[in-house]
């Protein structure tokens, strides 16, 4: 049987987060995945997030289903000292970017293929502006989206984030997706100064903060 | 003369190795003492002992025996209520040498029942925002009553018979023990309310349409069977909701009724198509039947459209009458919302019917692009088993479903309401489609025990589905404009790197119960495919696999294989040693991690060499006694002298000319090899899994060589191995495993020089 649905070992991920459990540890992945969860109480929830990792339900046809969903994104940043910036890679599912940027526009978006990207390439970039700010040891720095990728189902943002030099703390407020999903957390990997450290960012708590010292 | 110098030679050498061994020992820790640990050793502990039933080979053994279930059923689906009435007589044949007393019946549909335990299993959390129909589904809603509610179980003469229901299984009494060759028929009648499967979950159920029509896809209807076999006993291991089914093989006679205007198909044979098709139905299938390249419909959507318009009061009803032999289950869709089309394939010597089931909401790509994919699916997986034993493959398209059952399977891949989709919908939509009802072939045919082994049919179904896509893109390069190859998501060696890499802790074997694995997909779907396109394309060659591959399936077509019968035929039939790929891909966690750990260029000369120098002067070895030896200068050590590079080793070493000369004659002289250069290669392996080493030579004139050690080279050092190479052209370049096809889950370790860092915001800049 095949039925929707994902990649696992970020959704035991958001399973552990949703219950309380203490989260895994930033190491565990390098590669941030983003994953949704489907829940159905009926059947084991499990059954469902196996098999094929592809047609991941849009929205509407959650809400129709009555599915439980948690949507996560997760990205990964870095301090490159040549460039002077911080270097974000983030992970979405192309389906829900689809979506957000097709109801925001009011044209119909489709992601096949990377060249699908770069012809979008200003209205992700007002987008991630829009929904990201940054700042480090205290001042407001600003959101420079170099490129994106399809890998699968899902897309891969490399965002830059001009810092004279490699910040002390770092607070950041990221809220993709949260105008479309109430449950959407938005995770950041930091590994800045040789430290590991995580900033989770949910509808209730919109900014978040880590001193790296 | 020559022997003499030689012995001594030997013996120098292997004092030689004596001292650095004692050397080395006074530095590490003595290893411990150890049970065999090696990872070539064979897997006798893990396999269960071949026996009559089982043999050695992994072919059905002398006494291999399966019992047989045969049903008689009349079905009703009350449309109105979505509610389904039952009534059956099962003819059980008892072939095993066993007595029994009493017999297991699946009622899977209790996994839905208000008291059903699997929601128990499942932790629970509040999380800290929901949306409303969320938390109503969780909080508020009493659950879905979808259980059996049987109402009668008797023998053949009507006399009640005993029975017990534990969750999803029924021990039913018999009132005589069955011995041998003992048939034993008994009847039950039950109901049970169809759920919505879009709200409530499930294989099966319905989807109702905004205009109140709904679409029928029944399965797991009926108390069925269990298996009673030589390896479990009775398989009546609940259903909990995940780990599939395990079903015995049987005649089904099914009469179904339901709403006249519904159009119905399930698995095996219409009895009554003439009383059921009208007569362009029946005209347009009979030129379906003779119609190779492209579906013809057989009921449009513009009739099924007016079908559902027209239906408003209480329709009369028809009974669709379908017969299959050598099957394991049943199923069937059901809706006056459906579309159907068809096509035919040739198969062997035999025609099969392709078909689609779709409503409305399918178009445009399922009247495009499904039938198609059913008739590829026939063709590519008749090619890598046995040719398609039964005269149809259906594919109905249910709303998120994907789910097979014998001749018939529900799929996703559903365009927008305005008809627009994107690829992913699209190769979501055709690759489901190939995996459905690829699953013919594994479980419904080669029968295994899905309930213990999801990997036997989830594994070996995604490593045909692969081969199949693949050829599904070769002959339908209208479907992947833009593409050179079919956009197949599981197969390649390099998509399985991010799983097999990952935690460990959320990491299990793949011989494992599906039940209780976490990242189900990728261990019981992914990684089994992936492993046996790796053990076609690189360990064994597509030759030798699919030889071995297509046994098994012949030898276990319409019968009950279990892990290692697979296992034993792939290596009976291959002349290969498998237990070494067997360990590591599918009983362990082990992921291939190997990289370059140096390279050392040599070169050869005549004059002594620093190390044997302080050999002489260590050993005090008197320098009559030392023989005639070619010796190897390293390229960055001091003794190096750029003119030896590019010279000939048989031209730099004149003592070595003269050897060729007195030993050899002319002719054989001119068969000989003229290596210029020398490396010493040492390959290191972080990874636990053992696997064939793939060195990509490239040379200074830019031609390249690839040279393939067998997993086996491992098989003394399980860390590090150390490889030479002579070459008569200078090596600019090696790489291990330059087309991706181990799984190897960093390559960054794989070049030598090391290949520069891609930075990924640097090429994005460009």
């Amino acid at each position: 049987m095949i039925k929707t649905i994902l990649f696992t070992a970020v959704s035991l991920y958001c399973l552990h987060l949703g219950s309380k459990k203490p989260p895994l540890s930033t190491t565990a992945s390098t590669k941030g995945l983003l994953v949704i969860v489907n829940k159905n109480v009926d059947d084991n929830p499990l059954v469902y997030d196996a098999a094929l990792q592809q047609e991941v339900p849009t929205p509407t046809e959650s809400n129709q289903s009555h599915l439980h969903k948690y949507y996560l994104s997760v990205s990964n940043v870095t301090y490159n000292s040549k460039v002077k910036a911080l270097q974000m890679t983030t992970r979405f599912f192309v389906d829900d970017l689809e979506n957000v940027l097709s109801d925001r526009t009011g044209k119909k978006i489709i992601f096949n293929k990377d060249a699908d990207l770069n012809n979008q390439k200003t209205t992700i970039a007002t987008y991630l502006e829009k929904k990201l700010e940054v700042s480090t040891d205290g001042s407001m720095r600003s959101i420079i989206y170099i490129g994106g990728e399809i890998e699968n189902d899902q897309v891969i943002f490399y965002t830059e984030i001009p810092v004279p030099q490699e910040p002390s703390n770092i607070s950041m407020k990221f809220t993709a997706f949260q105008e479309l999903f109430e449950d959407q957390k938005n995770m950041v990997h930091l590994k800045i100064k040789g430290k590991r450290g995580t900033l989770l960012m949910t509808k209730d708590k919109q900014t978040d903060f880590l001193k790296l010292t | 003369m020559k022997a003499i110098k030689l012995l001594f030679f030997s013996i120098l050498m292997v004092s030689f190795t004596t001292f650095a061994q004692d050397d080395k020992a006074k530095e590490e820790p003595k290893a411990e003492e150890h049970y065999n640990t090696n990872k070539f050793r064979q897997l006798y502990q893990e396999f269960s002992t071949p026996n009559q039933y089982r043999s050695a080979s992994g072919a059905p053994g002398p006494a291999y025996y399966q019992q047989r279930a045969d049903y008689k059923m009349d079905i009703r689906l009350d449309d109105e209520n979505h509610h389904l009435y039952g009534s059956e007589t099962i003819t059980y044949t008892n072939n095993s040498p066993d007595l029994l007393d009493y017999l297991w019946v699946q009622l899977d549909q209790n996994v839905r029942a208000k008291d059903t335990k699997s929601a128990l299993i499942e932790e629970g959390n509040v999380p800290f925002a929901t949306n409303p129909d969320s938390f109503v589904k969780s909080f508020l809603n009493e659950p879905f009553d979808g259980g059996f509610n049987i109402t009668k179980v008797t023998d053949s003469k009507g006399k009640s018979l005993e029975y017990m229901i534990n969750q999803t299984m029924m021990r039913v009494e018999l009132p005589k023990s069955m011995k041998t060759g003992d048939k034993f028929s008994f009847n039950i009648t039950w109901d049970y309310n169809i759920n919505d499967h879009l709200k409530d979950g499930g294989r099966s159920g319905y989807e109702e349409f905004p205009d109140g029509h709904r679409a029928y896809v029944i399965a797991q209807f009926y108390p069925r069977m269990c298996v009673y076999n030589d390896v479990e006993g009775w398989q009546n291991s609940q259903f909990w909701g995940r780990d599939e089914f395990a079903l015995p093989f049987g005649t089904f006679e099914v009469n179904i009724t339901a709403p006249a205007d519904h159009w119905l198909d399930g698995t095996g044979t219409l009895q009554n198509m003439k009383d059921i098709y009208s007569d362009d139905e029946m005209r347009r299938y009979e030129r379906a039947t003779k119609t190779f390249d492209a579906p013809v419909v057989i009921r449009t959507q513009e009739e099924a459209e007016k079908l559902a318009m027209l239906a408003g009061e209480k329709t009369k009803t028809k009974t669709w009458e379908l017969k299959a032999d050598f099957v394991r289950d049943f199923a069937f869709a059901s809706s006056r919302r459906f579309i159907a089309d068809a096509m035919a394939v040739k198969v062997g010597d035999k025609n099969i019917m392709a078909i689609s089931i779709y409503p409305p909401e399918g178009n445009p790509l399922w009247e495009q692009w499904s039938t198609r994919a059913v008739a590829q699916t026939l063709k590519s997986y008749s090619r890598m088993t046995f040719d398609y034993p039964y005269e149809k493959a259906i594919s109905v398209h249910a709303h998120q479903q994907g789910m097979e059952y014998p001749m018939i399977c529900w799929n996703y891949g559903r365009p927008e309401p305005d008809g627009s989709y994107n690829d992913r919908t699209k190769f979501g939509m055709i690759s489901v489609i190939i995996h459905e009802v690829g699953h013919n072939y594994f479980p419904m045919i080669v029968n295994s025990d899905e309930r213990q082994w999801t990997w036997m049919d989830e594994g070996l179904n995604t490593f045909v589905q692969f081969v199949a896509e693949q050829d599904f893109g070769e002959t339908h390069p209208d479907a992947i404009p833009g593409l050179d190859t079919y956009p197949s998501r599981r197969g390649p060696a390099a998509n399985i790197t991010s799983y097999m890499g990952g935690d460990q802790r959320y990491i299990s074997p793949i011989m494992s119960k599906g039940l209780n694995v976490y990242q189900f997909g990728s261990n019981a779907y992914g990684k089994p495919g992936t492993a046996l396109n790796i053990l076609r394309e690189t360990v064994m060659g597509r030759e030798l696999f699919d030889y071995a591959f297509r046994t098994y399936s012949n030898r276990w077509m319409f019968k009950h294989p279990t892990p290692e019968d697979f296992f034993r035929t792939m290596e009976d039939a291959s002349a290969i040693d498998l237990d070494w790929f067997w360990r590591g891909w599918f009983y362990t966690t082990q992921f291939n991690d190997m990289g370059l750990k140096s390279v050392d260029r040599f070169y050869a000369t005549s004059e002594r060499n620093e190390e044997m120098k302080k050999m002489i002067v260590e050993r005090n070895l008197p320098e009559d006694r030392i023989p005639v030896l070619v010796y190897m200068v390293k390229e960055d050590s001091e003794e190096f002298k750029p003119s030896m590079k590019g010279t000939l080793a048989t031209e730099a070493v004149s003592t070595l000319k003269e050897y060729l000369m007195d030993n050899f004659t002319d002719a054989e002289r001119k068969t000989m090899k003229s290596p210029k250069f020398f490396y010493q290669i040492t390959v290191e392996k972080p990874g636990g899994l053992v696997m064939p080493v793939i060195l990509e030579y490239t040379y200074a004139d830019g031609t390249t060589e690839t040279v393939k050690h067998p997993a086996e080279i491992w098989r003394s050092n399980d860390k590090e191995i150390r490889l030479s190479k002579a070459t008569e052209k200078e090596v600019v370049g090696i790489v291990i495993d330059p087309k991706l096809e181990t799984a190897d889950v960093d390559v960054s370790n794989n070049s030598w020089p090391k290949a520069p860092k891609v930075d990924k915001f640097e090429e994005m800049k460009k």
